[in-house]
Parts: C-alpha cells; sequence; structure tokens
C-alpha cells in the first residue's frame, strides 16, 4: 500500500537538507516541546508543498508523505511529527476531492459519500490520479487553518480546567509538563495540588517551584508515594506525549503506577491530550514503542555496580496506560471519552495515511 | 553556516592516538574507523560534536589521510545529521609523529581563530561542548593565564575505566579548580605514595585532591596553546603539556585548569582493549545517549530491542534454537545459526555464524564467517575473517582483517595477522601473556581481556603517557636517562654560553629536558652545576679557573634559580665534589672552585663545613686534596675573625 | 474573699481551658504530639518565674484572658467543622468528660486518668488514648498552676496566633511569625526552668505508670522547650492530613541528653543512632534495642530497698521515653520491649540481683537468637522452596531480610536473576544492589518509575515489611504498595517477609494514621547545587513531603512468608493470639 521504501527519491535535495536541518534542530535540542514540533513542522511541509514544481494531489502526496516518512525515521519518538503530515495528507485528498466535485457538478453531500467509498475501497494512486491540477493556492488555507489550530490548541485545553478542577479539590498531576502546567495555572487557584515528581526529577521541582510562586499550595511528593497519598486525591490530571487511537495513553515513565493507584481509589484521570497528540497506532504494550533513556536517573554512573558485569540499569523513556485507566481526554474540542477515540482518528486523518 | 565566523565554536580532533594499543587493528585501518559497537569511532566524535553546537570541525589525520577524506565525503552525502550543522575539513600531514607537532602544525597554519576545543578521536562524550567552551571564555576572563580546562569524568576506583587505564592524581585549588599537580602513575606502578609538594597546600585555603578520575582525551583550549607548543619543542603530548605549563608555570605564564562532568554526562576515551570493551558495553547500555549504535545513520529504530540490552538489526535472522544471553548487538543481514549461544558480545553486519557456536565477550566485525562448533570467548575478530570449523579462539585472541583460520585451530591470546611471519612472533609473544592470566585472571570472561591487553600495554612499559611511546625517547633505564639529560644540559649550556642566550630561556629548556626525562628537582640542581663544571670550553681551554669564574658569573642567574635552599647547595656541593673527581681538568682544583663558589655566594658557609664533614665522614678521593684543605683552613679562619669581630 | 472569687474564675479558666485543648486536638484531625504537651508543660514551668508576682495583677490579665479564650473558643468552633474525622469527634468527646471531671475534683484527679482511658481505648487505636491521656495531663497541671492566670493568657495568646495561622494561613501570616517570635524568646526564657522542674515531675510520673501512653506523653515533654517557636514557623509547611505526624527533625532534642544523666549510655548512643537513621531497617533497630537494654540490664544498680522490677521498670520507661522521642518505635521494638517488660514482671519479687540481671540477659539473647535469627532462616528457606530457576526476583528497597533470602538461595545454587527497584530518595535499594553483586548475583536496577517496564518479565515480587498489622495490612517502605498493585495489575505473585516478632495489634487502612515524616530535604536533588526546591522554606506555598511508609492493603499480597508458616495476610491475628499463648507477647 505504502510507496517504494526509498523516501530519498521522492524528494529533491533542498527538501532533503531542510529536513536534515529540521531534524537536527530538534536532536541539538534547539527545538522543543510537542507544540513546537508540530508547528515547525507544518512551516516544513508547507513549503515543501509550495516549493515543489507541480502540485497535482499525487505528486503533493508523495512529497508530504515522503517528508513525513524521513522525519519519523530520523525521530521515531516525535509522534507529533507524522500526525502533522497525516493531517495536512488529508488536507491535500479534501482539497482534491472538493476540486473533483465541483469539476462534475455532483450534489456534495452524495460525491461526498461516493468517493468516500472509493476511498474507503480503493489505493491511493486511483483517487488522486483523478485530478490534475494545481492545488496549492486551496491548501494554503488549509494549512493556515491548522496553524491556527495548533496554536490555539494549548489555550483551548486550559480553557476547560475551570470545568474540571475547582476550589477545595486536591489534584495530583506527575512528572513537568508545560501543558500541564498552564492547565493547572489556568483553573482556579484555591484548590491543592500534589505533584508526583517524574523521572525527570529537576524539571518536575522547578515546575513545582513556578506553581507554588503563582500561588498555588504544592505539595512534592516523591515518585514512590503516590500511592499513598492517592486515598486523599480528587482528581489526577496528567498530560500524555501521545494518545492512541484505542484511547490508551502514552507518556512519560512511572505513568502507569499512577493511573492504577487511581484506578485502585477510582479517582478519576484526566488525560490533557491536544488533537496534534493523537496518533492512529492501537498498542496493548509500552514495548511497541518504548526507548532506553539514559539510566542515570535511576544510577548515578560514578557507582562502580553499573560497570560490573552483571548488572543492568534500565530506565524506559515511556508508560503506557491502558484505556479503561484514563476517565477523560481533554482535548481542544472538548472532552471525550477513551471508547470515543478512534472515530476522533477517522475524522482526523484518512485511513490511507494511518501508516505512512 | 551563515552564522559570522567568529562565534562559531571551533574543534579539532586528532584523528591518531599515536601508540599500537590497537595493532594490529589499527595498522591496517585508522583508527577513526574503528567501529565501537558497530559504529566507527569518527561518528562518535563528530555526531556528538555537532550535538554539542560546535559549528566548524578540524580533523588532523597523521595517517590515512584519503581514507578518512572520502569516508567523510561520502557520509556528507548521504546528509549525516552532522553534516547540516557543522562543516567539517580534513587536514593531512604525514610529518606529524605527536600530538605536539600536531599542535605546531596548526599554530603554523594558523588554523584556529580563537578558543576551541581539543579531543581525540577516541573520544566518546554526550557533552555540550558549547557551554563547555564557554566556561572556559568566563575562566579566562578571570585569569588571563588560563590556557586549558581539562575535562574529566568521575567514576568509581574500581570502573575498568580507570581501573586498566592509566589513573591519574590530581590536586587542585577547590575554590577557582586550578590544577596544581598532575600526577600520572605508570602502568603497572607499584608505587604506594605520592609527594604532594607543601606549598600546594600551604598556598590555598582549600586543596581538592581527586584520585578517580577517567580521562576523556577532551581539553578545552585558549588561543595560546598551539603557540606555547610552538614554543616548547618537547612538548609531545597532552601530558607533556600539562606537565610543562605544571612545572614552570610562572615561566610561560600560563595556568591549567579542569572541570568535572555532572551526573547525566557521559565522556570515555577509547585507549585500550580494556576501554574498547568498557565503552562498548556502555553505549550499548545506552550511558551515552543520545549517542547510541544507531549514531551516524539517519534513520533510527532499525534495531529491536529484546531485553537485558540485546539488540538486533530488523534484518538479522536468528534462529528459533539459538539463544541470546545478554548485552548482545546483531548488525544487519547477520545471521546465527541453530544452538549457537551469545553473550556480551558484539557481532557487525553480514556475518554468518554456524550451528553450536559459543560467542561471549567478544566482539566480531562485518562479513565474519564463523563455521559450526566454534567457540570464541573474548576476542576481537576484525572484518572478512574465516573460522574453521571446531576451533576454539579464547583469551583475547585479535584477528586482524581478511584471516582464514584453518578447522580445528586452537588459539590463545595470540594475534593473527594475514602475513605468516608476524603470527610466529605474536605467538611466542602470547605465550609470555598466557602466563600472565593466571595470577591476574579472577575467572570471569572481562578480566581475561584485561589480563590480556594489560600485558600488551606493558609490553611496551610506556613513559610519561600512552601518547608518547615512540614520541618521547625509545624505554631506558634511569640512569641512562639522567645521562641523557645531563648531555642535554652541558648541551644547552654550552650554547648558551657561546650565543650568550638569556639566562631564562636556558632554565626554560633545562626545566623542559628534566621534566621529559623525568629528573627529581634535587638531581636538577646536582646536574646543572655538574653541567656548568663540566662545559666543553674548561675542557679545551687553558686558564681553567677564570672561565669557571665567568661561567659562574655569566649563569648566576640559573644557578640562583635552582641552587636556593640548604639541600639544593648540598646538591650542588656534591657536584662539585662529582666533577672534581670525575673531570680531569678539575682535578686538584676542587678549593679554588668552591672559593669561587662562595665568592658568587652560591654556597654559604656552614653548608661547606657540613659538606666538609660528610666529605671526611666517607673519606671521598678529594677529601685531602691540599687545594681544598686550604680553602677551609682559610675558611674557619675566615669565620674565627668574624667570630671575635664580633 | 476575693481569693475565693479568684478560685471561681480561675475553675472556669480551666473549664475553657481544657475545652480548648480538646477542640483543639480535634481540630488538628488527631492527637498533636508536639503541641500539646508542649502547652501542658508551659504550666509547670511557670510557677518558678511567676512565685514572686503579688496578687493584684492576675485581676487585670484575667479579664484581658477572659475575653482572648472567647474569642479564641469562637475562632475554633468555625475551623473544626471544616475537618473532623469520626475519632476526632471521639477524642473531643472524651476531652469535654475529663474536662468536666477536672472542673469538679480540681486540683488531684490522678484517679480518673485510668477510668477514661480504657473507655477510649476500647475505639480508638492506641494514640488515641493518648489525646485523652494528654487533657487529663493538661488539666492537673491547669489545676495545680490554676494560681496564676499569666501562664494562662499566655497560652490563650499562642492558641490565637495557632489558629489565626492555622484556619487563614496567607491572611495571619504576619502575625504568626510575630506571634513566632515572642514564642521564640519566651520558649528560650523557660528552657532554662524547665529543665529544672521538667525532669524531676518526668522521673516521678515514669515511675506509677506502666502503659506506652504515658510514656508518649513524657517523650515530647523533653524537645519541647525548642519544638514551641519552630512549630509557629512551620505550621504553614505542613501537610494537613499529616498534621499529625509531624516531629521536629532537629537534631536539638538531642541535647536534652545532657539534662538525663541518668540513661545508660548504651542507650543514649542507640537514641543518637536512631535520630540520625544510622540504625535503619525494623530488625536492625530492634536488635539495636535488645543490646542496648541487656547492656542496661548489666550495669543497672538496685537502689537501696526497691524491688529489682519496680525499679528497673522505672529506670526502662525513662530511657525508652528518651529512645523514643528519638525516632518512634517501629512495631518491632514495640514487641521486643513488650516481652521485656512481660520477663521483667514475671521475675518473682524476692529475686537476687545478679540472678535477675541473668535472666533477663538470657531471655533477651534467646529473643533475638530466636525471634529474629531463627525465623530469618526458617523464612528464607520457605522463600527459597518456591524461587526455581530462571526466575526474575523483583524486590524493592533494601530489607535484611530479602537480602538473606536472596543470598542464601544463590549459594543453594538456584540460578535465577533479581531486579532491585529503588527510589531516587531513599538510596538503601543501592545498597542492596551492591551488596548483591558483590556475592555475584545478576541484577537489573530500576528506578520505580520503570516499573511498568519490567514487570511483565518479572516472575516473583518478594518484599520486606516494616510491620503486619492485624487486620492483614502491611506496614512497608514507602512504594511497596505501589509495587504490589502493579503486580496485581500483571497477576505476578507478591510475597510478604515477615518474621512473626514484627506483626502488631494496631490496624490502619491507609498510611495517613500512622506513618513518618522523612526530612523533607531528603526530596531535594542533591548533584544539582540550586535546586528549584532548596528555598522551599521561604516559599508557603512549596511543601516537600517525604514519607517513610505506606500501607499494602491484604487484597493486594499474596501471602505472608511467616517463620511458622506461609500465610495468607489475614491471618495476622491467629498469629498474634498463637504467640500470645506462646510467648505472652
Amino acid at each position: 500500500m505504502s510507496p517504494s521504501k526509498g523516501s530519498g527519491k521522492d524528494l529533491d535535495d533542498k527538501f532533503i537538507d531542510l529536513i536534515g536541518k529540521f531534524v537536527s534542530d530538534i536532536k541539538n535540542g534547539k527545538l522543543r516541546g510537542s507544540n513546537n514540533i508540530a508547528l515547525s513542522m507544518v512551516t516544513l511541509l508547507e513549503t515543501i508543498i509550495s516549493d515543489s514544481q507541480n502540485a497535482t494531489a499525487y505528486e503533493l502526496c508523495t512529497a508530504v508523505r515522503a517528508a513525513g516518512r524521513r522525519v519519523a525515521a530520523a525521530l521515531p519518538h516525535e509522534l507529533v511529527a507524522s500526525n502533522v503530515t497525516r493531517r495536512i495528507l488529508r488536507a491535500v485528498r479534501d482539497e482534491n476531492r472538493a476540486h473533483a466535485n465541483q469539476v462534475n457538478q455532483t450534489v456534495e453531500g452524495s460525491g461526498e459519500s461516493l468517493q468516500r467509498l472509493v476511498l474507503a475501497a480503493g489505493a491511493r494512486r486511483a483517487t488522486l490520479g483523478a485530478a490534475q491540477h494545481d492545488l496549492r493556492e486551496p491548501l494554503r488555507d488549509h494549512i493556515a487553518e491548522l496553524r491556527g489550530e495548533l496554536e490555539s490548541s494549548v489555550s483551548s485545553v486550559c480553557g476547560q480546567a475551570k470545568e474540571h478542577v475547582h476550589g477545595d479539590e486536591v489534584i495530583l498531576t506527575y512528572g513537568a509538563s508545560a501543558l500541564a502546567e498552564k492547565f493547572l495555572r489556568a483553573a482556579p487557584r484555591t484548590y491543592k495540588l500534589i505533584l508526583a515528581e517524574g523521572p525527570e526529577t529537576a524539571e518536575s521541582h522547578a515546575m513545582a517551584h513556578r506553581l507554588s510562586t503563582a500561588g498555588i499550595s504544592v505539595t512534592v511528593v516523591s515518585s514512590a508515594s503516590i500511592y499513598a497519598v492517592m486515598s486523599r486525591v480528587n482528581k489526577v490530571v496528567i498530560s500524555v506525549s501521545a494518545a492512541l487511537g484505542g484511547g490508551a495513553v502514552l507518556a512519560a515513565a512511572g505513568l502507569s503506577a499512577v493511573t492504577q493507584a487511581a484506578r485502585h481509589y477510582s479517582v478519576p484521570v484526566l488525560a490533557l491530550a491536544p488533537l496534534y497528540k493523537l496518533c492512529p497506532v492501537h498498542a496493548t504494550d509500552a514495548s511497541y514503542f518504548n526507548a532506553l533513556a539514559p539510566p542515570h536517573s535511576a544510577l548515578p554512573y560514578e557507582r562502580h555496580e553499573c560497570a560490573s558485569d552483571n548488572v543492568h540499569v534500565y530506565a524506559p523513556m515511556y508508560d503506557f496506560a491502558p484505556p479503561d485507566h484514563i476517565t477523560l481526554f481533554i482535548t481542544n474540542l472538548g472532552g471525550s471519552s477513551p471508547s470515543y477515540m478512534y472515530r476522533l482518528l477517522s475524522e482526523l486523518y484518512d485511513p490511507n495515511d494511518y501508516n505512512l | 553556516m551563515e552564522i559570522d565566523k567568529e562565534n562559531v565554536v571551533q574543534a579539532v580532533v586528532i584523528m591518531d592516538t599515536f601508540n599500537d594499543h590497537f595493532n594490529p587493528i589499527s595498522k591496517c585501518k585508522p583508527m577513526s574507523l574503528l567501529p565501537v559497537a558497530g559504529v566507527p569511532l569518527i561518528n562518535y566524535i563528530l555526531e556528538s560534536l555537532a550535538h554539542g553546537g560546535v559549528g566548524e570541525v578540524i580533523l588532523f589525520c597523521c595517517q590515512d589521510g584519503p581514507t578518512i577524506k572520502d569516508y567523510i565525503r561520502k557520509s556528507i552525502e548521504n546528509k549525516a545529521i552532522w553534516s547540516v550543522t557543522m562543516d567539517v575539513q580534513v587536514m593531512m600531514s604525514d610529518s606529524c609523529q605527536t600530538m605536539g607537532d600536531v599542535m605546531r602544525e596548526i599554530d603554523a597554519a594558523g588554523l584556529v581563530r580563537g578558543y576551541f576545543i581539543l579531543a581525540g578521536v577516541n573520544t566518546i562524550t554526550n557533552i555540550n561542548f558549547g557551554a563547555l567552551l564557554e566556561q572556559h571564555k568566563q575562566l579566562c576572563k578571570k585569569d588571563k593565564g588560563a590556557a586549558m580546562t581539562l575535562v574529566y569524568k568521575k567514576v568509581a576506583w574500581e570502573h575498568p575505566l580507570i581501573g586498566s587505564d592509566k589513573p591519574i592524581f590530581l590536586a587542585a585549588d577547590a575554590n577557582t579548580n586550578k590544577v596544581l599537580m598532575h600526577h600520572k602513575y605508570k602502568p603497572k606502578s607499584t608505587e604506594k605514595s605520592i609527594s604532594l609538594p607543601l606549598e600546594v597546600v600551604l598556598n590555598h585555603s582549600e586543596v581538592k585532591l581527586h584520585h578517580n578520575l577517567a580521562d576523556a582525551n577532551i581539553a578545552l583550549c585558549s588561543p595560546s596553546v598551539p603557540p606555547l607548543f610552538s614554543d616548547n619543542f618537547d612538548f609531545q603530548t597532552r601530558d607533556d603539556f600539562v606537565h610543562g605549563i605544571l612545572i614552570n608555570e610562572e615561566i610561560l605564564a600560563s595556568s591549567l585548569y579542569y572541570t568535572l562532568l555532572k551526573g547525566n554526562q557521559y565522556a570515555a576515551a577509547v585507549t585500550n582493549w580494556k576501554t574498547y570493551q568498557t565503552v562498548c558495553r556502555d553505549v550499548l547500555h545506552n550511558w551515552a545517549y543520545p549517542l547510541s549504535f544507531e549514531t551516524g545513520s539517519t534513520e533510527q529504530n532499525n534495531y529491536l530491542f529484546m531485553g537485558n540490552h540485546i539488540f538486533r538489526e530488523k534484518s538479522s535472522t536468528l534462529s528459533r534454537s539459538c539463544s541470546l544471553i545478554e548485552d548482545v548487538l546483531i548488525g544487519s543481514q547477520t545471521h546465527i545459526n541453530d544452538n549457537t549461544v551469545v553473550s556480551k558480545s558484539v557481532i557487525g553486519k553480514n556475518c554468518v555464524i554456524g550451528n553450536n557456536v559459543t560467542i561471549t565477550g567478544s566482539h566480531i566485525m562485518n562479513n565474519v564467517v564463523i563455521k559450526d562448533n566454534c567457540k570464541v570467548l573474548n576476542s576481537f575478530i576484525d572484518e572478512q575473517c574465516t573460522i574453521g570449523e571446531n576451533s576454539v579462539i579464547e583469551n583475547g585472541t585479535i584477528i586482524a582483517s581478511n584471516v582464514v583460520v584453518d578447522a580445528g585451530s586452537q588459539l590463545k591470546g595470540t594475534l593473527l595477522e594475514s602475513s605468516e611471519v608476524d603470527k610466529e612472533k605474536s605467538l611466542m609473544k602470547s605465550t609470555s601473556e598466557c602466563t600472565e592470566w593466571e595470577n591476574e585472571s579472577s575467572g570471569s570472561g572481562g578480566d581475561d581481556f584485561i589480563g590480556f591487553e594489560k600485558s600488551w600495554s606493558s609490553s611496551e612499559s610506556c613513559y610519561s603517557s600512552d601518547g608518547s611511546d615512540e614520541s618521547s625517547l625509545p624505554d631506558s633505564p634511569v640512569p641512562e636517562d639522567t645521562n641523557i639529560f645531563l648531555q642535554e644540559v652541558i648541551d644547552s649550556l654550552a650554547r648558551g654560553y657561546e650565543e650568550k642566550l638569556k639566562n631564562d630561556y636556558l632554565i626554560l629548556e633545562i626545566n623542559s629536558s628534566r621534566y621529559a626525562y623525568n629528573i627529581q628537582l634535587h638531581e636538577v640542581n646536582f646536574f646543572v652545576v655538574r653541567a656548568l663544571l663540566s662545559m666543553p670550553v674548561l675542557a679545551e681551554n687553558k686558564n681553567v679557573l677564570n672561565t669557571v669564574k665567568d661561567i659562574l658569573k655569566y649563569f648566576r642567574p640559573v644557578l640562583s634559580n635552582y641552587i636556593k635552599t640548604k639541600s639544593s647547595i648540598m646538591d650542588c656541593l656534591r657536584a662539585v665534589e662529582d666533577s672534581c673527581i670525575k673531570c680531569e681538568w678539575l682535578d686538584g682544583k676542587s678549593g679554588q672552585v668552591l672559593h669561587l663558589l662562595y665568592e658568587a655566594d652560591v654556597v654559604d658557609e656552614d653548608s661547606l663545613i657540613e659538606w666538609h664533614k660528610d666529605l671526611e665522614e666517607n673519606e671521598s678521593p678529594i677529601a685531602n686534596q691540599t687545594s681544598l684543605v686550604k680553602f677551609f683552613d682559610w675558611l674557619e679562619e675566615a669565620s674565627e675573625e668574624s667570630d671575635d669581630s664580633d | 474573699m476575693s481569693s475565693t472569687d479568684n478560685k471561681s474564675r480561675e475553675d472556669v479558666m480551666a473549664a475553657r481551658q481544657a475545652k480548648k485543648l480538646a477542640k483543639q486536638k480535634g481540630k488538628e484531625a488527631a492527637p498533636e504530639q508536639v503541641q500539646i504537651p508542649a502547652e501542658a508543660q508551659v504550666k509547670p514551668a511557670t510557677p518558678v518565674q511567676q512565685e514572686k508576682p503579688s496578687k493584684p495583677e492576675p485581676k487585670v490579665n484575667s479579664l484581658k484572658s477572659k475575653d482572648e479564650v472567647d474569642k479564641a473558643v469562637l475562632k475554633e468552633e468555625k475551623v473544626i467543622v471544616a475537618d473532623k474525622s469520626k475519632d476526632d469527634i471521639k477524642a473531643e468527646r472524651a476531652a469535654k468528660k475529663a474536662a468536666k471531671q477536672a472542673k469538679k475534683k480540681g486540683a488531684t484527679e490522678g484517679g480518673d486518668a485510668p477510668q477514661d482511658k480504657p473507655q477510649v481505648a476500647a475505639a480508638a487505636p492506641a494514640n488515641e488514648n493518648m489525646t485523652v491521656k494528654d487533657v487529663v495531663e493538661t488539666l492537673r497541671d491547669i489545676a495545680i498552676v490554676a494560681k496564676e492566670i499569666q501562664g494562662v493568657t499566655d497560652k490563650v495568646i499562642d492558641l490565637g496566633a495557632k489558629k489565626a495561622e492555622d484556619s487563614s494561613k496567607s491572611k495571619a501570616e504576619l502575625k504568626a511569625e510575630r506571634r513566632a517570635k515572642q514564642e521564640a524568646q519566651r520558649a528560650a526564657k523557660q528552657a532554662a526552668q524547665e529543665k529544672v522542674v521538667a525532669k524531676p515531675k518526668a522521673e516521678a510520673k515514669a515511675a506509677p505508670e506502666k502503659d506506652a501512653t504515658s510514656v508518649k506523653v513524657e517523650k515530647a515533654v523533653k524537645p519541647k522547650s525548642t519544638e514551641k517557636p519552630k512549630v509557629k514557623s512551620q505550621g504553614s509547611h505542613r501537610v494537613n492530613w499529616f498534621q499529625h505526624l509531624y516531629k521536629e527533625h532537629d537534631k536539638e532534642s538531642l541535647k536534652t541528653i545532657a539534662i538525663n544523666s541518668n540513661l545508660h549510655p548504651a542507650i543514649i548512643k542507640l537514641g543518637v543512632q536512631l535520630a540520625s537513621r544510622v540504625v535503619s531497617g525494623s530488625n536492625a533497630r530492634c536488635i539495636a534495642l535488645l543490646d542496648a537494654l541487656k547492656k542496661m540490664v548489666r550495669d543497672y544498680t538496685l537502689p537501696a530497698k526497691t524491688e529489682f522490677a519496680r525499679g528497673l521498670e522505672a529506670h526502662l520507661a525513662s530511657s525508652l521515653d528518651f529512645l523514643w522521642a528519638m525516632r518512634q518505635p517501629s512495631a518491632s521494638q514495640t514487641n521486643a520491649v513488650k516481652f521485656f517488660r512481660y520477663h521483667l514482671t514475671q521475675l518473682p519479687n524476692n529475686v537476687d540481683e545478679f540472678d535477675a540481671k541473668k535472666t533477663l540477659q538470657e531471655e533477651i539473647d534467646r529473643y533475638i537468637r530466636e525471634q529474629i535469627d531463627m525465623a530469618g532462616e526458617a523464612i528464607s528457606i520457605a522463600v527459597r522452596n518456591k524461587i526455581s530457576n530462571g526466575d526474575n526476583i523483583l524486590t524493592y528497597g533494601c530489607s535484611s531480610l530479602i537480602e538473606r533470602i536472596l543470598l542464601d538461595a544463590w549459594a543453594a545454587g538456584l540460578q535465577f536473576r533479581t531486579v532491585v527497584v529503588g527510589s531516587r530518595v531513599q538510596p538503601a535499594a543501592q545498597h542492596m544492589l551492591r551488596r548483591l553483586v558483590a556475592r555475584g548475583l545478576p541484577c537489573t536496577y530500576i528506578d520505580i518509575t520503570a516499573l511498568g517496564f519490567v514487570m511483565n518479565t518479572v516472575s516473583k515480587v518478594v518484599l520486606g515489611a516494616g510491620a503486619l498489622l492485624v487486620n492483614g495490612s502491611v506496614l512497608g517502605s514507602a512504594g511497596s504498595a505501589q509495587l504490589a498493585l502493579a503486580a496485581r495489575a500483571r497477576n505476578v505473585p507478591v510475597l510478604v517477609a515477615c518474621e512473626t516478632h514484627k506483626f502488631c495489634d494496631r490496624v490502619q487502612t491507609d498510611a495517613f494514621v500512622y506513618n513518618e515524616i522523612g526530612d523533607p530535604d531528603d526530596l531535594i536533588d542533591k548533584n544539582d547545587e540550586n535546586s528549584p526546591l532548596k528555598d522551599w522554606r521561604t516559599n508557603p506555598n512549596l511543601t516537600p513531603l517525604n514519607l517513610t511508609y505506606d500501607v499494602t492493603p491484604p487484597s493486594l499480597v499474596t501471602a505472608v512468608v511467616t517463620e511458622l508458616a506461609i500465610l495468607p495476610c489475614t491471618s495476622a491475628p491467629v498469629v498474634l493470639r498463637f504467640k500470645l499463648s506462646e510467648y505472652g507477647v
């Protein structure tokens, strides 16, 4: 279903250089935060689209797809980038379809549905081959729209804070996350926050400090005493690094402990997942993507145990929480239950683009 | 790089280690292409430099320049990540034999614009060079003389990184991190004690002593460093440099600092087989994150993680019945057959491992074929080798590329190269090593490997450091050494005397040669005087005493530089004694010489008397020389006079 | 005339005082060990300084004090409603009763302390009695020193301050600060006198009262002098569900050692070791305690014409006060003490001193040998039979018992891998790892955050325990509950290894009722010098909380391995009864 693996051939060199720049920026830490990555990915794809010499739906699709694939190969853990790519692809398809509809004056609705049928069934070439005209113009506003959404998504997620957090509640959050922090700031300040430090201790502490100076009463607990305090918690707020198709969640290591404890005390768990974090992957286990982080966080290199031959020290990057641990996803379109995520998927992406 | 040249961070990578620790492998391919965990060393350093925000890299190759050059060209062609943000230029000069030469070359060519990072190709690190260099610059604002900041990683004392490599003893001012003393143990040294000069402790409110530092072969240099190298022709290695600076700090008007890496920063240098193995393991265990065995490739996640730090490339094929225990890396297209057991090993690309093979603690490069029922323990097998059936290879055997080991052969700690001659040689060498393990190896695989390479590095008992094995003079027993030193001092003094050089330079020369042959201070005092009195001028000259006189006059500063304390005076006197015995031209003139010295008040009276006493005690041949006796009579009178005068 | 009317007013004051205290306790959600006794103390302290003041001035104060009191009381009414749990109410009721009695009987009422203890004791856990006990103590004190209203007003002011602070932190910050200062000075002044007053009193009381609760009251007495100011300054840094647990970490309390000349050096040493966590781990603590006791018994010299048991008991009580002040007793320690007391009481009245010492020391040795050493062996055998080759055993933190089990199993030639789970705050696990690795066991080390990552490869979880409670829940070091939960989620069996001498008759359903607050500074990242948390003391909103224990519900534990048998942990009561019949402990 996907064309030949050699992603290089679909792209000309200047694009490849662009992508290289993008990738190295992320690798060298110049570019941080999923939201920024998403935005700059959009910019990257936009340039690719606007600079590609013949912009029929098919060429664009191949180019964008190739770029997406290349980035995904270089940064397998920046799922956001590929999500954005899918969004753009979807835009291309829609445009193409709309155009096709205009050409053969069919009624919108039926045309849509027909197209849908075809799309659902047929291979990409079949559906895209139809139109042979420049899509750049119409795509531009699509992309602008998408960018707008990305920029606003954080604020719109945080906007819902009031609906979920209110006075005199005890909220528990885990680890450090820009999104969670904004969300908690947006909520009325009267609640009490328990911040369980995640694997990246320094950031968690920094976040605790910032929030407390912002006038929220923060209690910092170590990741070991989450279960102990959970029975007093009213809600758990976590920010995810990816929301998976089945309603499962991928987030910082140690999350599963939190969600398990929450479930054990049946405390509701709110997962902050702006739509660009929603990726069409159905997994039942973290091992599918999991990568190893440097084990310094667990055991300092100075200790000679870690040099001894029969010791292994692990520090995974992600942790996985099954759908039934999550009570509610808070996307920028409002709350939605885990069981509904699959639907959002099919609204955001085209089924053909699920795997780039 | 659009950024203006000035604030682009520069780095110099020296592509050779100037030692043969990795023979015969390093003979047939450049060090920089030696794969660690399947990735050539050069990729690590380049990647980490790029990651550390370095904008411009100078790769300085002393051999196999072309190979490296087109390796770089290739990787730029297929868009290696680092190639985007960094521009890399390859320098070649076959003349350079040591790091010192390289630095001089660089100075001559004026390659570096300002502060720069100096790293070895064998460095593997994930530190942020940019930040560290900035730190060094700040430091230079405070102390103009700051020449170099050495980068160390603190590790446990038992840690293999320092356990096998020569450990360092470092004394530094705790407040400023200024290095005060830097002492490198000789390999397998039995020395139990280190003498820490008292003034080190007295002059500084707080002094830090480090003994468990792993040297990552990284240094942050001020612009003054290359000139320093050119000025001091005898700086061969970085350690020479360090010692040189420390010994005559005030003369060179430059000082050294050091910095320790934080907990989450990794830095190590591949200096010998043991560290090679350790670093491989660390890379597998992801300590060097973001560096990994996927470094240098644009694609990632081509390796499948199978628990216990076992990774296999997606395209590699394992038979159902083969078992991987732990710490295994298997390259692409490699096939492993039935009932084979692999543990703690790295297997390269396109290898074929037969049935019932046992591989433990070994490193197997690309395109190696190992036939059935072999045993490979703690060994290194380079590319394109073929190992015949039922052969046993263990105890740190090293097999260079393109070797065919015939079936059923038993190899213990041997070095195999394609040519038979070497084989013989290495075989006999290996026997000695075998004996070594018996008392060294504590059973576990890794240790045999140490045992192997320990004996390896000991086989050439290098003097000051890894780097300077060939460069600094050939190994020689200490006495000879001092003779050479004496000779050099004499030469330089003579030259100085003829060309009327400034004394400072002479002192400088003496010092540098002093430490080059590492001569103790009192010995230096001794030899300087000795040299003064045995200068060729005296030999041919008729009127010895006058010459001695104006020699003394001329070299007064030199003398006063060395002959300060009581003990040094005694050294001086002993030197006089010695020279009076050895040099015929001073025969019987000891008294006069002493008188001259006395007048030039190099020596003072009580020390003279003291010296005279022990002369008589160990009745030395000159003790009852008329001139000497006369001198001392005169001396005593003088003293008496002075006594009753006051 | 005036004196009598004085009297009546004083009674009123006393009564109010009592009520206030009771509510105070109610408000503080369970017995506040730090403050109440402290206050109780002020009054015995004051007479010394108040000896001289002439009658007239009290009147003036009294007026002031009165309305102070009312204000305070009113304030409380509001606050109490906020968070009042069942047992609080109980405590309060008990306290009120006590208060009434106090009013009736006035000064002499040592009698009814015993009376109302049982009532509450029946209902509420051990430390609940304590509140009541406190009140009674307090009342007695009030009665004694009712002469100076001065003292009372002081108290009211304190409470006023405290109220203001507790109820509305942010608002009354400044006020609290000021108070704190005053308090500091006063405390300083008093410190001197207490030394005079407190000690004799302590000894005097310690003798007659046998039960551990009274011990507690005394305990808090000693460190008090330094605590009072601290309480104020740090009040804002206390997670309010844990108010009852906070104990000053400052080593000030060690200073009071000097006063207690009659403590045995071994005890003092142990005290310091406990306080500075040199001796930690329930087994180690237990053994250290017994050892210290042994030394104490050995060197004990019987005062003239006192019965051995009584004399030693008195001595024991005072030393235990000191120890418990240093660090709260672990279940193992309390059991050991019970055992010791039991054997002390078993001694015949006319026993010869030498024999008595001999028997006691032998008993102690026996206890260590049977209860700890042999028990450990038995358990290690039992667990070994549950370990099979190729297993992947996961354990948490550092437990001497677990270490022993693993090493034995390895020595017995079993091939297994150990996954040592540690948490950043407690380095103990790293020591465990070091010891295991030193013996050549293949180990995997992970931080507790990585649980989900390894759990699917783990075949058994073996945990140590601090104590096994009667209701079957396991009191373990913070995090073990999390482990058990994760294991349960993966259906991995969880074995808790726990000698029966760690069984204790407390019941507890969550980690709040009883816990120990570790040093908050441990949360701060040691290896970065400017950690954002480091200035938490100056930031009223930021509170690092470092719990020492958590409670694993029986539902998450597959079985408890004891030296007697491998049991479901719900059968803890059975074991306790059995032991009671067996050893009388």
